[in-house]
Formats: C-alpha cells, sequence, structure tokens
C-alpha cells in the first residue's frame, strides 16, 4: 500500500488507441508512455483511468481522492485494494514518482502488476463472477444458487467440473437471462472435433476481438501500429465432414478486410506437399511480409525445411505464434532455426477464447481473464511439478461462462515462478497433450504425448526424421510410424528402439515402420501418439 | 409404433442424454433389424460370389440375390428383366447417360429442382436446360416443353425433392415426353420410400431408386426401365457377369438383361439387403407408409415450418409433401450447419445442413444453404415437438422475443 501522495512524473503519458482488432472490430488499446527512457506499458483500463485520476488531481493528489476520481470518472468497480495496489505498482516502476536511483533498468516487456495485486484483481474478478453467473445464468442457479461464493482460485475444487457432453446439453440454459430480453450481436462459434469433442458455444460479437489481441499483448507482441500483420498457416479443416461455416477458411477468403492477416494456401498433408506448393506458400510470405506468423508447426515445418535447404530468405518477423496442440519439437526446432525468432506458444479454445501464452522461458502464463486449474481424477489440485487434467473458468465471457470447465488437455503444473517479466501472473509448466490422444505403458502407466516427444524427438540428430506417430495397438503392441529425413540410419533406428523401450517397458512390443507420409488425422490436426480402439 | 421402432437399433442410441431423434431419413434412412440380419446371414452363412461358381454357396447366394430382384420387382410392379442393380440412383442416371451415347450438341431437359446427381451426369455429356420452379414451387411444366427441341434426347425430373419434400406430378410428365416423342427418367431415389410406386403404369422409360434411403445397406439401388429402352442402352461398363460369350477377337455378346447391365461382381450383400428392406415396407404396407408420412409432413410444416425466426423453402401448402423440410434463419446467425450442430450436440437430434447436393436450387432461391429435417413413418409427434422446441430455444438466443 502506498501512503505517499501520488503525483504523476513529467515525461510520462498515457494514450489510448482506438484499432481495430483482428477480426475488423474497433477496440481500445492503453499506453503508457515514458517518454524519458523510451519505456512503453500496455496497460488495462483501470489502470489508464488512475493514470487520468492521479492527472485531474494534480498537486492534490491524495489516496484517497484518487480512488474518489477513479469511481466517478470510471464508473469502472474496483475495490479500494485493487486500486490501491495498481497504484503502487505503477508507482514502484517509476512511473508516478521520481525513479529512485536505486531502480533497475526496465525492459519493455515490463508488466505493471505485481503478485499481490493481480491477486487481489483475481478475487475480486473471481467473485463478480460467481455473483454474475448464480444472479443470471440459469444453469448455475440451479447448480450453484446454495452454495457460498468462492473466496479464492484455490477454493474453485469444491465445485463441479463441466465437461463437454455437459456443455453441450446444457448451451441454452448456459446463457443469461437478458440474452432473450434485448437485442444482441451475437456469434456461435464452433470447435473442431467429432462426436465426442466438438462444441458449439455462443458470443457476444464484441467479446470476440480483444481477448486474443489481449493475449499478443500479454506476451508483448503487441506494437499498436498498423504493420502488425499476421501470416497464418494451419489445418485447411477441422472436421471431416463438408465445411459450411461462416469462418475464414483458406480458400475462400484469404486476406481479412483489414489487409492484415493473410491465411497461406495449406494443404491437406503436411507430410506429401510437394514442393511447388511449399514455394507458392514461401511466395506469398514473402509478397505479404508479415510480422508475425501463426503456424500449426506441423504444417509449417515443410515451409521451414524447404527454406533451408534452399537458402530461401524468410521474411523477417517478431515472433512465431503456434497454436492447433502440442507440438513436437521435432518442428518446433525447425521453425526457431529457419526464422531465427521465438516460438511463443498460445493456448486457446473456441469455447473459452486464449487461456495462456507461453513466455521466452517456455512458461505458460494464464491470460486474466482465465482461471486454470490442474487437477487429478477427483479434481483436487495437483502437486507442483506433476501432470493433471487443465480445467478452466472464464470470468469475463458473458455469454457461455465456464466454471471449471474440462478441456481436455494435460498440463503440468508449474514448480518456481517464472523468472520473466510476466512473473505475477498464474502459469503452469507446459502442455502435455490431449487427454484422449494419451497411451499406457506396458504397465498400465499414462504415457501423455509431451512425454512420447520428448523420448523421440528430445536431441535428435538434426533431419532424422520429417514427422511421427507413436500408435499403441489394441492389442497394447506399439508401433512408431515415421517419415524419415535425410539423416535418418539404422543408428537413428536403435536409438528410437531404446528410447522407446525407456519410456513404454524394456517388455514393449515395438515395431518402427518408416512410411512416405503420415496424413493427420480428420480434424487436421497432427497426433504425436493415440491408441486404436 | 413402438413395435416398429423398436426394429431400428440405431434409435436406442442415446446422443446429448436422450435416445436420438433422428431427422436425416433424406440422406439416408437407419437400418431396421431384419435388413441387419439378412446382410449378416450372407456374409456368415453362404458367403459366395453368384452366377459363377457350381458349389453350394455360390448357389445359395445367387438364388438368394435373383430372389431380392423378384422382390424388387414386384415392389415397384416391374418385371425382373427390367431391374438391375447398381449402386445408387447416381449411378443408375449415369448408366443411361452413358448408355444414351449423347453427343455435345444434344440436350436433356431437366429442372432446376434437381439433385446434383440429376444433372452432372448429363452436364458432363450434352447440354443440360433447366426448368425454373413454378409460383406453387414445383417445377413448370409449360416452361420445360418450350425448353424441348429436336435434339432433346431425353426429359427428367425428380418424384420427390430432396429439399422440399414437394411431390412432382410426374404422370404429366411422362405424357409430356412422349409427347415429343424422348425418353423420360424419373428420380424416384426420395420417393421410392415415401410413394407406392407402380413404374408400369407409370410408364417412364427410367426410374432410378437408391436402396439405401429405402431401409437398405448403401451401396446398392437400382435402375428400372422399360425393357425397350434398357435394350437401346449400350451396356458400359462392360466386364465379366455382362457377357455371355468373348471371342478370339475379343468381340462378345452380351448377356440379356438385366445382367447385361451389372458387370463385375455386384454387392451382393446389399442386394440381398434391399430384398429384405422391401419385405420389411411391404408387410408394414406402403399404403399406411404414405398416410402416415402426410400426417407427419402435415405437423412438420404447421409446427416447425411456421415457427418465427425461420423461413422454411419450397412448395405452397396445397402441393402435396413428403414430411421433408428445409429451412434458413434469415439473419444469418443461426446458420444451417450451426444449426444442425446444435440441434445434434445439445438436443439429439440428427438434421442436415448445407446444400442437400442442390446448389443450383440454393442458388435461386437465394440462400447460402439451409437446415433439413426430413422425417419418415416410424418418426413421431414427440420427436417433432422435441424438435419444434429445441429450435425455439436456439432461436430466443439470437432472436430476442422481447419488447
Ligand atoms: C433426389 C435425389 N436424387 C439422387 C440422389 C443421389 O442418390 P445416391 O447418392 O444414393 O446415388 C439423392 C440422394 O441424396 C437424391 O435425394
Amino acid at each position: 500500500m502506498t501512503e505517499s501522495p501520488p503525483r504523476l512524473r513529467a515525461g510520462v503519458e498515457c494514450v489510448a488507441f482506438s484499432q481495430r482488432g483482428l477480426d475488423g472490430k474497433p477496440f481500445r488499446w492503453n499506453f503508457v508512455i515514458d517518454y524519458r527512457t523510451g519505456r512503453r506499458f500496455a496497460v488495462s483500463n483501470l489502470e489508464a483511468e488512475i493514470f487520468a485520476a492521479v492527472r485531474r488531481c494534480g498537486a492534490e493528489a491524495t489516496p484517497d481522492r484518487v480512488r474518489h476520481e477513479v469511481r466517478v470518472g470510471s464508473g469502472l468497480t474496483a475495490s479500494d485494494e485493487a486500486i490501491e495496489g495498481l497504484v503502487a505498482s505503477l508507482s514502484r516502476l517509476c512511473l508516478l514518482a521520481e525513479p529512485e536511483e536505486s531502480a533497475e533498468p526496465l525492459g519493455p516487456r515490463q508488466g505493471t502488476n505485481d503478485r499481490e495485486t493481480y491477486e487481489s484483481l483475481q478475487r475480486d474478478a473471481l467473485s463478480a463472477f460467481f455473483e454474475r453467473v448464480v444472479g443470471e445464468v440459469p444453469y448455475y442457479r440451479d447448480l450453484l444458487g446454495d452454495q457460498e461464493p468462492p473466496t479464492s482460485a484455490g477454493d474453485l475444487s469444491r465445485f463441479p467440473i463441466m465437461n463437454k457432453a455437459a456443455l453441450r446439453a446444457a448451451l441454452p440454459k448456459l446463457q443469461p437471462d437478458w440474452l432473450t430480453e434485448e437485442k444482441h450481436s451475437v456469434r456461435f462459434l464452433s470447435s473442431s472435433g467429432s462426436t465426442d469433442d466438438r462444441t458449439q458455444t455462443l458470443h457476444l460479437t464484441d467479446e470476440l476481438s480483444q481477448p486474443y489481441s489481449m493475449g499478443f499483448s500479454a506476451l508483448g507482441l503487441n506494437p499498436a501500429t498498423d504493420e502488425f500483420t499476421i501470416a497464418y498457416l494451419i489445418p485447411p479443416i477441422c472436421s471431416g465432414t463438408e465445411c459450411h461455416m461462416d469462418m475464414m477458411l483458406p480458400y475462400t477468403r484469404r486476406v481479412t478486410p483489414s489487409g492484415r492477416l493473410l491465411y497461406l494456401n495449406s494443404f491437406r498433408d503436411p507430410s506429401t506437399v510437394s514442393d511447388e506448393r511449399v514455394d507458392a506458400v514461401l511466395d506469398e510470405l514473402e509478397g505479404f511480409a508479415p510480422s508475425m506468423l501463426a503456424f500449426d508447426a506441423a504444417y509449417a515445418a515443410p515451409v521451414a525445411r524447404r527454406a533451408l535447404a534452399t537458402g530461401r530468405r524468410l521474411p523477417s518477423v517478431k515472433a512465431i505464434i503456434t497454436s492447433y496442440g502440442v507440438s513436437s519439437s521435432l518442428h518446433l526446432d525447425l521453425l526457431k532455426k529457419a526464422f531465427g525468432v521465438p516460438v511463443h506458444d498460445m493456448y486457446s479454445m473456441t469455447e473459452a477464447g486464449p487461456i495462456a501464452g507461453s513466455c521466452a522461458e517456455g512458461a505458460y502464463h494464464v491470460f486474466s481473464p482465465c482461471l486454470v486449474e490442474i487437477v487429478d481424477e477427483e479434481g483436487s489440485p495437483v502437486a507442483p511439478g506433476e501432470v493433471g487434467r487443465l480445467l478452466v473458468t472464464t470470468l469475463e465471457n458473458k455469454l457461455t461462462p465456464l466454471l471449471r470447465y474440462e478441456t481436455g488437455d494435460f498440463a503440468r503444473a508449474a514448480v518456481d515462478r517464472c523468472s520473466c517479466s510476466l512473473e505475477h501472473t498464474d502459469t503452469f509448466a507446459s502442455l502435455e497433450g490431449r487427454i484422449s490422444d494419451a497411451i499406457t505403458d506396458t504397465r498400465g502407466g499414462r504415457v501423455v504425448a509431451r512425454a512420447v516427444d520428448t523420448a523421440v524427438a528430445a536431441d535428435l540428430v538434426d533431419g532424422a526424421l520429417q514427422c511421427y506417430q507413436l500408435v499403441q495397438g489394441a492389442d497394447r503392441g506399439y508401433r512408431l510410424l515415421v517419415v524419415p529425413g535425410e539423416a535418418y540410419d539404422a543408428d537413428v533406428e536403435a536409438a528410437l528402439a531404446d528410447r522407446l523401450r525407456g519410456l513404454l517397458g524394456g517388455d514393449a512390443a515395438l515395431a518402427i515402420e518408416s512410411c512416405r507420409s503420415l496424413p493427420p488425422s480428420t480434424n487436421g490436426k497432427y497426433r504425436l501418439c493415440y491408441r486404436e480402439r | 409404433m413402438e413395435a416398429v421402432r423398436s426394429q431400428f437399433p440405431l434409435l436406442k442410441r442415446e446422443i446429448a442424454g436422450r435416445p436420438l431423434v433422428y431427422f436425416d431419413n433424406a440422406a439416408t434412412s437407419p437400418k431396421p433389424q431384419p435388413v441387419i440380419d439378412a446382410v449378416i446371414d450372407y456374409m456368415a452363412r453362404y458367403s459366395a460370389n453368384i452366377h459363377r461358381g457350381k458349389h453350394t454357396l455360390s448357389e445359395e447366394a445367387s438364388d438368394a440375390y435373383e430372389n431380392s430382384r423378384s422382390k424388387v420387382a414386384r415392389f415397384f410392379n416391374a418385371d425382373r428383366a427390367e431391374i438391375a442393380f447398381v449402386r445408387g440412383a447416381t449411378e443408375a442416371i449415369h448408366l443411361v447417360a452413358g448408355g444414351l451415347k449423347l453427343r455435345p450438341d444434344e440436350n436433356v431437359v431437366g429442372t432446376i429442382l434437381e439433385h446434383h446427381s440429376n444433372i452432372l451426369p448429363w452436364s458432363s455429356r450434352c447440354e443440360f436446360r433447366a426448368a425454373p420452379l413454378g409460383p406453387d414451387g414445383l417445377p413448370d411444366l409449360e416452361q420445360a416443353e418450350r425448353l424441348i427441341d429436336a435434339k432433346t434426347r431425353l426429359l427428367t425430373v425428380t418424384h420427390t425433392s430432396n429439399v422440399t419434400g414437394a411431390v412432382v406430378p410426374v404422370r404429366a410428365w411422362v405424357d409430356l415426353a412422349r409427347a415429343h416423342g424422348s425418353l423420360i427418367l424419373i428420380d424416384a431415389a426420395q420417393a421410392a420410400s415415401h410413394s407406392d410406386i407402380d413404374a408400369q403404369a407409370l410408364g417412364a422409360d427410367f426410374l432410378v431408386v437408391s436402396g439405401h434411403k429405402l431401409f437398405a445397406p448403401t451401396g446398392i439401388g437400382v435402375l428400372i426401365g422399360r425393357r425397350e429402352a434398357l435394350e437401346e442402352l449400350q451396356p458400359t461398363p462392360l466386364g465379366g457377369g455382362a457377357v455371355s460369350l468373348v471371342r478370339g477377337d475379343f468381340s462378345f455378346e452380351p448377356r440379356d438383361l438385366p445382367w447385361r447391365l451389372e458387370a463385375g461382381t455386384p454387392h451382393i450383400a446389399g442386394a440381398i439387403g434391399m430384398g429384405a428392406a422391401v419385405d420389411f415396407l411391404t408387410e408394414i404396407g406402403m399404403g399406411p407408409i404414405e398416410q402416415r408420412n402426410a400426417e407427419l409432413s402435415r405437423l412438420l410444416y404447421e409446427r416447425i415450418g411456421t415457427l418465427e425466426g425461420l423461413t422454411p423453402l419450397g412448395s405452397s401448402a396445397g402441393v402435396a409433401r413428403a414430411p421433408i423440410l428445409s429451412l434458413v434463419e434469415p439473419t444469418g446467425t443461426l446458420t444451417p450447419d450451426y444449426l444442425s450442430r446444435l440441434l445434434s450436440d445439445s438436443y439429439g437430434v440428427m438434421t442436415r445442413g448445407g446444400h442437400h447436393c442442390a446448389h443450383p436450387y440454393h442458388e435461386q432461391a437465394g440462400v447460402n444453404g439451409s437446415l433439413r429435417l426430413s422425417l419418415h413413418f416410424y418418426n413421431t409427434e414427440e420427436e417433432v415437438e422435441h424438435t419444434a422446441r429445441a429450435l425455439e430455444q436456439l432461436l430466443a438466443m439470437v432472436v430476442p422475443r422481447g419488447p
């Protein structure tokens, strides 16, 4: 808590950019710019209001007056604790007071929050969420009406978990009462996959663009400039049936109306795509010259491989964002090598929006509109460093709000706080693979996709494998299907067999089969492992 | 009704926490137990090739296969020689289109209501002219007549629309063809299980039927033809089973009808299943089925066709309709695909979203796809009500009813 009167430092400005989002809808960015040091911070609407309030109060600023001004001026609801916390952190970042001699030099990605404030905001958001959904959403009113609100994120474990089947069955009851009373602009979204996996969810159109932009922002990838352009290379399909969804898919609308997104001409099977097709993608990339790339690593791998092999120049981008599930380090390493930039993994779900993003250290930082839990079979939190089911609670989605929603993914709980500039956020160590893809070792123990990838791909000879898939047969035998690279030989094969026996058990019945192609599954995603049923 | 329903194992499956509602009969029908049993019986007890071997199993299989042909012939009041087993309506139409040796300067007159399968076999070989729809939603006979000229080889029309359920008065189309000396093909893919079709009384040159929409397995159907019309077809493809002799110079003698149209080992299990399917329908009776479907159609159009927030496609109320209804949500928030997914995932109702292989129809109607509910006699009033309520709930989410 700061008791010293907050003052704006000379040369510090808060500016708001109204910008078209990734889908062409307007939204607001707030930036605090420290002109003296050139530092720039993306700040929330609340933080921007605090700034404005301090400015309005001028020399008369006291903590009390600032709190009052924020409430009156902004209409935002925030607890005293939260406002004070933010004031304190703004101050610590030398934005409000004269910088102390001892203050560390601050990097441009430095956030403005500290852990304490983060937790206090999270508690506020959680109790507001609970009050809202119990008050206006029939599903939660019926389910939780007589329960005490959660007091903290840790307190969520006493509430029921919602799986996809429950979401499908409850969809209409998951909408707030007011939805049917007034006119709203809404959109359905549909997740990929088939029967057991897919879902339909309803969203307010306005809420759709913001979270993704915030996701990029949280990863320090939001220069509020017009040059922010993204090229996508992702699966061209999302299920085995013909698609008439109104989504922007490759082959239909290639460049979005804003001119900022390009869907590169994708292909069905990255393991057999011809050099000509890949060259066409490289031509498109060169022509569009994006500042960011959003890739499914398995689909981008042939592009990176071809560029490396032919010495072709690639556009210089700030970063690569991957998503669409656990990528093989075979492909991630290739992308890093070819493009020479960091790869951030953006973990998002159609139902929930963006959930977390991985930082330069590799940790996953949970985006603030979400709460994440990693739990065991009983729904209790796993110990640090352990793998469990990932549940998400969406604190801000007005339509289809989700409480303890079963994502269908395994994740590993963090051991330590991350040392990057997002250290104040909730984190988890890694995504470990789809629950439905997990296989078992010879003793029946669970083996997740990430473990398979570590065994197969970590520190493998460069160019030994293009891609692979480990299949557990219905009879408990295992087959490793590989599309060999130019450096594949008997030694590599022997090493792979050894590594897999180490993972699956010395007595594992294992066959390694070289294939010319390894097509993705019907929803377009690559599975590193799965079990035949 | 329960007795009939209990014969469909599919209806026991639960989706979204309730026994599923199958409203996608126009795409393919569920399979009743007697059909499943007949297929399994062939595969398990007398699986053998037909017409070739002389061993016991081959005799049994040939008997069963030909016996199915007799059943199907009786079902459509046709002669055995006039029934050729094919993969389905699409293949049947190709058999005719290929067999007529159409030339590019000739034409076939059809309608805008046709399924892609009754357009492309023609348009890929010659000119295809499509008669538009009249104000009642039926293909306009007078306009069709104007499209006929000296180069018109064949007239074709669907008996029952797979999009709007409209039942076309095909008799008049047969007469029109006769009057102009052209051949006529009736696409009975949808109609075959909905209407009591008497091939002889109808007098069309060709009738095409898909077994899988008639409670038989997929991959089987029949081309029904007037004997003289079938004789005129040049058999394509040729191969084993279609010829009685191939000489040293590779000239050949085609077999008699219908076998000359069935080159290669046919889908024996499917044909046997189709025999069981027509038995199943005969047992219930096409009369009662037609009557039941008329009731369901009325209910469907009254209860769901009038829902606020949805626009039905198709014919006016005076037109006879199979219980098939296609709808669009005009604001576009609930696209046909979303409607279909939501009905399936949240309510257990299987429907179809899309163009139903009728792009030209949707284009002239000015819509990008539709949601299709297609019922059959075993569907119930409760299922219609359940679906209506589901649609009401979904619509309420996107189209508020308040002030
Ligand atoms: C009216 C109509 N004609 C032709 C067909 C094609 O039938 P099949 O796919 O069985 O060959 C269909 C099937 O949807 C149809 O509804």
